[in-house]
């Protein structure tokens, strides 16, 4: 039994929130657009779900909620594939597409029949309308709304039945920044309230500023199950940056330790797979005068990229496990 | 399987959209206005003609009635499609066929609550209208015209959303049913040959028990047996609308 606090009023939960994904495969016709995909979505942290445009992700979202039938493999939430899961929405809070809403229907009118669908007060609309900043536009239709006001009311949407288990499709889309802000904190939230958190995003820049854990996937195939710190440490390949004034003595002394100095922009010179304390050493051993020293990392977009543009590249170690497949 | 908060979650749906409720009450209106207004103008100058059926004029509305009738049960259904929000109607109710069934049972069962009043109503002013040559609810065919019609309704309902659901696009069932409703049916009346087939159509069949008096010669089944003939079709359509949404991704 998982301890639960003394505020704990709600109806019986099952005992861990999670997704788990495995060897989930779907194919339109000789198409593949998920390939024995297996990971798991642990709660307590925001779970970055990153690829290419037409990687998967959606698709897999879409066979987690059971919407779409997989070729192959399970999707299971909460140890449950979705379809058995009597009132969903107090489990699963999903956003799929904002833009799949009825343009003629209110706002609120739009919640009151999910809420109504799951027996969830009427109560709790106008409280989320509230949550999502959308309390004055509650009588207002849909059509009328931006993408950014759509995405929040998909947001109150999900958030409707206090879901232990959150499914997002690139909810940062059409947000402004101050948007992006509040949806970022509150995918903090939930996830230090102990809930799964799955977020979708074709942005690695995105997810490092939101995800505390990645997985990456290519051509419906998983390419890393990592966590944040380990891929920053892992594929941001480290560089170090410097100026001298004597390169060529540098350059030599560098190289009879492995390391090969090249020349950068704007008068500078970088190292590449060097720390600055290893060359640090070297230019005061040899009395070169380092007028600049730093470590540069690719930043991790470069790294993402890198890894997606290959995936085909990398597909026999990916399907060897949930393993890290780029090492 | 609760249907109950399906059903009410359904309900909301239908209210909260105008296209919805003007479609459904459009067609109470047009059955009794356009009822009223025909036998006040020409029921006299009907009532002269060789083959003059009292139901036939009094009922003559529900030729426009099914069209908006039509378009409410297939934009009730087919509209999820075209929005894309069957997908979230899906999130939240999983189970297919509950979430079907609850669509089916909240839109017909409007359909049924709107022609409870509306096909008595329209049955007493039509005939008052049409004063001497009108008939009265004793006099034969008259009860079951207006069972029929009120019947015809939700059983029309229930055929438009089996439709909806079997080809997931409301352009496609608007596009395909409604000239059908409209032209090509009712003109194989017209052909004799034709007649023998198209009278077991769903609409000509259900028009039959509410639009004649007396059984027509030229029709092999019992008026009374016109929306059995209706159900069936309702029942194919429905089954077809249920496979379609179990066995496809949404």
């Amino acid at each position: 039994m998982a301890p639960t606090t003394t505020m704990t009023t709600k109806e019986e939960r099952p005992p861990r929130a999670c997704v788990e994904v495995r060897d989930l495969t779907k194919r339109h016709g000789t198409n593949v657009a998920v390939d024995r995909l297996s990971f798991q979505v642990e709660p307590g942290r925001v779970t970055g779900f990153l690829g290419p445009n037409g990687a998967g992700k959606s698709t897999t979202m879409r066979m987690v909620l059971g919407l779409d039938r997989p070729t192959g493999g399970e999707a299971l939430v909460s140890g449950r594939p979705y379809a058995q899961i009597r009132e969903p929405l107090r489990h699963v809070g999903a956003l799929l597409d904002p833009s799949a809403v009825h343009p003629g229907r209110r706002a609120r009118d739009q919640l009151l029949a999910l809420a109504r669908s799951n027996r969830i007060p009427d109560a709790r609309v106008d409280e989320m309308l509230d949550r999502v900043g959308l309390a004055a536009a509650t009588r207002r239709r849909i059509g009328g709304f931006s993408l950014g006001m759509r995405q929040r009311l998909g947001l109150a949407a999900a958030l409707l039945g206090d879901p232990r288990v959150i499914i997002l499709d690139e909810p940062l889309n059409g947000l402004d920044p101050e948007g992006i802000q509040w949806v970022r904190s509150l995918l903090r939230e939930l996830a230090e309230d102990g809930r799964a958190v799955l977020v979708s995003s074709h942005l690695m820049n995105e997810m490092a500023v939101t995800a505390d854990h990645l997985i990456i996937i290519g051509r419906g195939r998983l390419l890393a199950d990592v966590s944040m710190t380990e891929f920053g440490a892992r594929y941001g390949r480290g560089r170090v940056r410097l100026r001298t004034t004597r390169p060529e003595q540098l350059g030599r002394a560098l190289a009879a330790v492995g390391f090969a100095l090249t020349p950068g922009d704007g008068g500078t010179w970088e190292v590449p797979g060097a720390q600055p304390d290893e060359i640090g050493v070297v230019a005061a051993r040899e009395g070169v005068p380092l007028q600049e020293l730093a470590l540069h990392s690719d930043s991790l977009e470069e790294a993402f990229l890198r890894m997606t543009a290959h995936s085909t590249e990398f597909t026999a170690t990916a399907n060897a496990g949930r393993e890290h497949a780029l090492t | 399987m609760i249907l109950k908060p399906v059903l009410y979650s359904e309900l909301t749906k239908i209210r909260s959209l105008r296209s919805l409720v003007w479609s459904l009450a459009l067609a109470a209106v047009m059955l009794v206005g356009i009822g009223a207004l025909a036998c006040a103008a020409y029921g006299d100058a009907e009532a002269t003609r060789a083959d003059y059926d009292p139901l036939a004029v009094g009922f003559w509305s529900l030729n426009f009635a099914q069209i908006a009738l039509a378009v409410f049960a297939m934009l009730s259904l087919g509209g999820e499609y075209e929005k894309g929000t069957v997908t979230t109607s899906l999130t939240a109710v999983p189970q297919r066929t509950r979430f079907y069934l609850g669509k089916l049972l909240a839109t017909a069962g409007l359909s049924l609550t709107i022609a409870l009043p509306a096909a008595p109503l329209t049955f007493f002013l039509t005939q008052g209208l049409l004063d001497e040559h009108g008939v009265s609810l004793g006099d034969p065919g008259a009860v079951r015209a207006v069972i029929s019609l009120i019947l015809y309704f939700p059983l029309l309902t229930l055929l438009c959303m089996g439709l909806a659901a079997m080809t997931r696009s409301l352009a496609a069932t608007l596009g395909l049913f409604l000239p059908f409703l409209f032209l090509l049916s009712p003109l194989s009346m017209e052909v004799p040959g034709l007649w023998n087939v198209t009278q077991f159509l769903p609409d000509r069949a259900g028009l039959y028990a509410v639009m004649n008096v007396q059984p027509d010669p030229d029709v092999f089944y019992n008026p009374w047996l016109g929306p059995l003939i209706t159900a069936v079709w309702a029942a194919a359509a429905v089954s077809g609308g249920w496979h379609a949404l179990r066995s496809r991704d949404a």
